[in-house]
C-alpha cells in the first residue's frame, strides 16, 4: 500500500458497510442522560457534521464511539470490530484497543504530548502501538507532517508552535496510525479565529482525499461545503439530519429552524 | 507622528532595543556580584563570629581528616542508597496509591499515613530493636538505610502520586486514543512529564536525607555527626568537631544542589519558548 | 488516571512482598552447627564482639595520633578476648541500646564501664565487675557557696539520663553490697543524653545552666585536666560496681560465657592486671574493692 493510498483511508470497504455503526446508545452521567437512544451508519469516505446547542451530547457521543467515555448501553462498531456497553472481559478490552487503532481522534484542546519533539509526537503511535520499527514510523511521520504543511517543524517542541500548527499536528499524530474514520471534537474552537482557517483547509483536504470523518464544530461554512450529511442534535438524540443543502435551506424540525436562526444571523 | 520621520525612528527604535538588551545584562551581572557580596559579608562576619568562640584548630587539623574521610562517604553512601530505595518505594507506593483496588491504594495509604505520622528516630528504633523479635537481624547499616528508605519514601509516595496526578487528563485521551494500553499511556506519556515535576522535590527530599542520615548514628553507624561527637565529645572539644561536620554537610548538599539544577534545566529543554 | 494501572501493579504488588518475604528468610550469619552455647559460639567464631561507647576518656575514646580504639575499658576487652583466644571486634550502638538488652546477637559483651543495678540485670548477665567509680558532684570551678553535696538540695543538677546518678537523686538507687545515703533533696534533675553535655553545660558558668552534675570522678576529673572548669564537692557520695554485661536474651545460652568472662576478670584481679592497668589510666587503684565483689546468691 502506498502512503497516499493509506492517506485515503486504507483499504476500501467491503460490499458498503459502514465504516462506524451506531446502535441505540444511551449514556447516563449519574441521573442526567446526555445520550438518549442514538443511531447512526456513517459510509466510507463520508464527511458527517454534527451541529447543536453546547451541552446537547456532541463531545459525549464522539468520546463513547471510541469508549473514551463508557456507554451506558448499545452498541458502537468501527471498521468491523463490535463493541456492546457493559462489562467487559480480556477479550474485548483486546477488541478496544483495535477499535481505538482504527479511530482518530481530534481535541479542541490539542493534547500534544509536551515532552516529546513534533516528529516524535507523530510516529510515537506506530512505534508505541503498532510495533513499527523506527525508521519507518518516522518516514510515516514525515509524510503526515508534509500533508499538513509542518515538516520544517519536525524537531521543534509543541510549546514553540501556534495553536493553528498545534492543532494540524495532532491531526498528522492522529493519521499517523492510518485510523479508517477520524473524530474532530471542535477542532477550530480552542484556536486564535485567524489561525481556524489554516486548520480547516487540512480537514478539507483530508475529505477531498476520501477520508471518513465525524466531525463536531460550530463552523457552519466548513459544514456547508464539505460534509456529505449534517446532523443536527439536541437534548441527546438525532433531531434531523440530511444534506447541508436540506438542513441549511429547508429544515424541517422547529429546534433545528431554532438553531439556525441563532447561529446564522 | 510627522510624516518622513518614521526611518529615523524606526532605526533609532532598533538601537534602543539592541541597549536594552545590553543594559538588562548589565543589571543581571551587577545583581550577581550584589549577591555574592552578600555571601561574602555574611561569610566574613560569621567567621569574626567564630573566631571570638576561641576555637581550638590545633583539635581542628588534627581531627578534620579523620571525621570527614571516616563520617563522608558514609554519609553519602547510607543517604545515595536510601534515595535510591525511597524512589522505588516512592514509585510503587504513589502507582498503588491512584489504582482503582481498594486493597493496593489502602495498603499505600497506610504506608504513608504511619511513615509521615511517627518520627523518624523511632521508626530507626524500631527496625533496629524491634524486627529481631520477628527473627530478622539486619546489621545496623542496613537497619539504617531501610528505615531511611521507608520514612522518605512515604513522603516521596505523596509527591510522586501529586506530580502524575497533575499531568492534565487530556494527556492521558490522547495516548488511549491512539490505541494505547493504559500500561503504555503511563510509561511513554505520563510517567516522562511527571518526572520533570518530580526531580526538584526528590533533589530536596535528598538534600534532607544527608542531615536526617545524621538519626543512624545511634546504631554506631560511623557517618559524619558520629565521626565528629566521638572525636570532640571526650576532648570538651563539640563545637569544632560539629563545625567541620556542618560544613562537610553544608559542602555536600551546595554541591547536590547543584547537580539538581543542571538535570532540571536539562530536562526543561521540552518547556523553553 | 485510575484504570490506567492495574496490570503492573499487581506484578509491583507481588514482588514487594517477595522481596519483604526474601528479606526475612535471608539465612542469618552462618554458625558453626556445633555451638550451642554462647561461650563455644565465641570460640567457633574465633571472634569476640564487644560493644563500647567511645565517648569517654580514659574508658573508651579514640586516640589522638593513631585514632584507634584506646582506654581502660579497651584494654580490659583485649586481654579478655586474648585469654580466651580469640580475635576482638568493637562495635559502637547508643549507650541504651546497650543496656537495654535484647541485642539480637549483635555482638556478645558490653565492656564499657557499665554499672551494676538490680534494673538492668533484669535484661543483662553481669560479670565479675572489674572496677568501681566512685560518683563525684562537680560544681563550677568559680563556686564558692557550697560546703558538701547536702547543700545541693532543690538545685539544678544535670545527670545522664537514666543511668544511676539519676537514681540517685530519685533516691531509687540500690547498689548490692551499698548502703547510700541519699543527702540531696528535692534536686531539679536535668538529663542529657550522656553526662559530658552536663559537663559543658555546666561549664558555660556557675549556675547559667546547671548548679552541680554528678559523674563518675574518673571522668570529671579527666575534664579539668582538659581545663574545664569544675571542681569536686566533697567526697564520692556512692561506689559503683563496673562489670562486663551479656544479654539475658541471646539466642544461644549466654551463663557459660559470662563464668568463663567472669573467671577471667577474677584472674586479672589475682595478678594484678587490673589494678596495674587501673593505675595507668586513672593513676589510682579502682579496681581492688570489685575484686572483693560478692554477686547475691541468686547471681547476676
Ligand atoms: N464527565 C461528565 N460527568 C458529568 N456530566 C457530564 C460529563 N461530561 C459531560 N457531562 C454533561 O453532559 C452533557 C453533554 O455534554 P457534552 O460535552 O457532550 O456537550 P456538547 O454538546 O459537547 O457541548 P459543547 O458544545 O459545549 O462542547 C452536559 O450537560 C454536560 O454537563
Ligand atoms: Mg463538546
Amino acid at each position: 500500500m502506498s502512503a497516499e493510498e493509506r492517506f485515503a483511508g486504507g483499504e476500501r470497504a467491503v460490499n458498503g458497510e459502514p465504516v462506524v455503526r451506531v446502535r441505540n446508545l444511551h449514556k447516563w452521567f449519574g441521573r442526567l442522560h446526555v445520550l438518549r437512544g442514538v443511531d447512526l451508519d456513517v459510509a466510507e469516505r463520508e464527511v458527517v457534521v454534527i451541529i447543536g446547542r453546547s451541552g446537547s451530547g456532541k463531545s459525549t457521543f464522539l468520546r463513547c464511539i471510541n469508549f473514551l467515555e463508557e456507554p451506558s448501553a448499545g452498541e458502537v462498531a468501527v471498521a468491523g470490530i463490535s463493541i456492546p456497553a457493559g462489562h467487559r472481559g480480556r477479550e474485548l478490552n483486546r477488541d478496544l484497543l483495535k477499535l481505538r487503532m482504527r479511530t482518530g481522534m481530534v481535541f479542541q484542546e490539542f493534547n500534544l504530548f509536551p515532552h516529546m519533539t513534533v516528529l516524535e509526537n507523530v510516529s510515537e503511535g506506530p512505534v508505541t502501538v503498532k510495533r513499527i520499527p523506527r525508521a519507518e514510523a518516522v518516514r510515516m511521520g514525515e509524510h503526515f507532517l508534509a500533508k499538513v504543511g509542518l515538516l520544517d517543524k519536525r524537531d521543534e517542541y509543541p510549546i514553540r508552535l501556534s495553536s493553528g500548527q498545534k492543532q494540524r499536528v495532532a491531526i498528522a499524530r492522529a493519521l499517523c496510525m492510518e485510523p479508517r474514520v477520524m473524530l474532530f471534537d471542535e477542532p477550530t474552537s480552542a484556536l486564535d479565529p485567524e489561525l481556524t482557517g489554516e486548520v480547516l483547509d487540512v480537514m478539507r483536504q483530508l475529505a477531498r482525499d476520501g477520508m471518513t470523518m465525524l466531525v463536531v464544530t460550530h463552523e457552519m461554512g466548513f459544514a456547508r461545503d464539505v460534509a456529505d450529511r449534517v446532523i443536527f442534535m439536541e437534548d441527546g438524540i438525532f433531531v434531523e439530519q440530511g444534506p447541508p443543502d436540506v438542513i441549511f435551506r429547508r429544515p424541517q424540525d422547529p429546534r433545528t429552524q431554532r438553531f439556525l436562526q441563532r447561529v446564522l444571523d | 507622528m510627522v510624516p518622513g520621520a518614521v526611518r529615523p525612528v524606526d532605526v533609532a527604535d532598533a538601537a534602543w532595543g539592541e541597549r536594552q538588551l545590553l543594559v538588562q545584562a548589565r543589571q543581571r551581572r551587577v545583581r550577581q556580584l550584589q549577591l555574592f557580596a552578600v555571601w561574602l559579608g555574611i561569610i566574613v562576619l560569621v567567621a569574626g563570629v567564630l573566631v571570638r568562640f576561641n576555637l581550638d584548630v590545633g583539635f581542628m587539623t588534627t581531627w578534620g581528616w579523620f571525621i570527614l574521610s571516616r563520617g563522608v562517604p558514609t554519609t553519602l553512601g547510607v543517604s545515595l542508597a536510601s534515595i535510591t530505595f525511597a524512589t522505588v518505594l516512592a514509585l510503587i507506593g504513589s502507582l498503588m496509591r491512584i489504582s482503582r483496588s481498594p486493597i493496593l491504594s489502602g495498603i499505600a495509604s497506610f504506608y504513608v499515613s504511619l511513615f509521615r505520622g511517627t518520627p523518624l528516630l523511632v521508626q530507626i528504633y524500631i527496625i533496629y530493636i524491634g524486627l529481631p523479635q520477628l527473627g530478622i537481624v539486619l546489621p545496623a547499616i542496613f537497619a539504617g538505610v531501610l528505615a531511611l528508605s521507608l520514612n522518605y519514601g512515604a513522603y516521596m509516595t505523596e509527591i510522586f502520586r501529586a506530580g502524575i496526578q497533575s499531568i492534565g487528563h487530556g494527556q492521558r485521551e490522547a495516548a488511549l486514543s491512539l490505541g494505547m494500553t493504559p500500561q503504555q499511556t503511563f510509561r511513554r506519556i505520563i510517567w516522562p512529564q511527571a518526572v520533570r515535576l518530580i526531580i526538584p522535590p526528590i533533589g530536596n527530599e535528598f538534600v534532607a536525607m544527608l542531615k536526617d542520615s545524621s538519626l543512624v548514628s545511634v546504631m554506631g553507624i560511623w557517618e559524619l555527626t558520629f565521626t565528629a561527637t566521638k572525636s570532640g565529645r571526650p576532648r570538651f572539644k563539640n563545637m569544632e568537631a560539629l563545625l567541620i561536620a556542618a560544613a562537610a554537610y553544608w559542602v555536600l548538599t551546595a554541591l547536590f544542589s547543584t547537580i539538581q539544577s543542571l538535570i532540571e534545566s536539562r530536562l526543561g529543554k521540552a518547556h523553553e519558548r | 488516571m485510575r484504570r490506567i494501572i492495574r496490570g503492573p501493579l499487581v506484578v509491583l504488588a507481588v514482588v514487594l512482598v517477595a522481596a519483604l518475604a526474601a528479606t526475612a528468610c535471608q539465612p542469618r550469619p552462618a554458625q558453626p552447627q556445633a555451638a550451642n552455647d554462647l561461650l563455644a559460639e565465641v570460640l567457633a567464631r574465633g571472634v569476640l564482639r564487644v560493644a563500647t561507647d567511645p565517648n569517654y576518656p580514659p574508658q573508651s575514646y579514640l586516640d589522638e595520633a593513631t585514632k584507634q580504639w584506646t582506654g581502660f575499658d579497651i584494654d580490659v576487652a583485649r586481654e579478655i578476648a586474648r585469654r580466651l583466644g580469640v580475635e576482638l571486634e568493637f562495635v559502637t550502638p547508643d549507650w541504651d541500646l546497650i543496656t537495654a538488652g535484647n541485642w539480637a546477637d549483635r555482638w556478645d559483651l558490653s565492656i564499657g564501664s557499665m554499672t551494676i543495678t538490680p534494673e538492668r540485670a533484669k535484661g543483662l548477665h553481669f560479670t565479675q565487675p572489674y572496677y568501681t567509680t566512685p560518683a563525684q558532684v562537680f560544681v563550677h570551678a568559680s563556686n564558692t557557696s557550697y560546703r558538701s553535696p547536702a547543700d545541693l538540695s532543690g538545685k539544678r543538677i544535670g545527670v545522664c539520663g537514666g543511668c544511676t546518678y539519676e537514681e540517685y537523686l530519685t533516691k531509687t538507687l540500690s547498689i548490692p553490697g551499698e548502703t547510700i545515703n541519699f543527702v540531696i533533696d528535692g534536686a531539679d534533675i536535668r538529663a542529657y543524653p550522656t553526662d559530658l553535655y552536663a559537663v559543658e553545660d555546666l561549664a558555660l558558668g556557675d549556675g547559667v545552666r546547671l548548679d552541680a552534675v554528678i559523674t563518675a570522678l574518673p571522668t570529671g576529673l579527666e575534664a579539668i585536666e582538659a581545663g574545664v572548669p569544675l571542681k569536686p564537692l566533697g567526697d564520692p557520695i556512692y561506689f559503683e560496681y563496673l562489670a562486663g554485661a551479656v544479654d539475658r536474651n541471646a539466642s544461644k545460652n549466654p551463663v557459660p560465657f559470662v563464668e568463663k568472662v567472669s573467671e577471667i576478670i577474677k584472674a586479672m584481679h589475682a595478678d594484678g592486671t587490673l589494678k596495674r592497668l587501673s593505675e595507668q589510666y586513672y593513676g589510682v587503684d579502682l579496681a581492688a574493692a570489685a575484686a572483693a565483689f560478692k554477686p547475691p546468691p541468686e547471681g547476676y
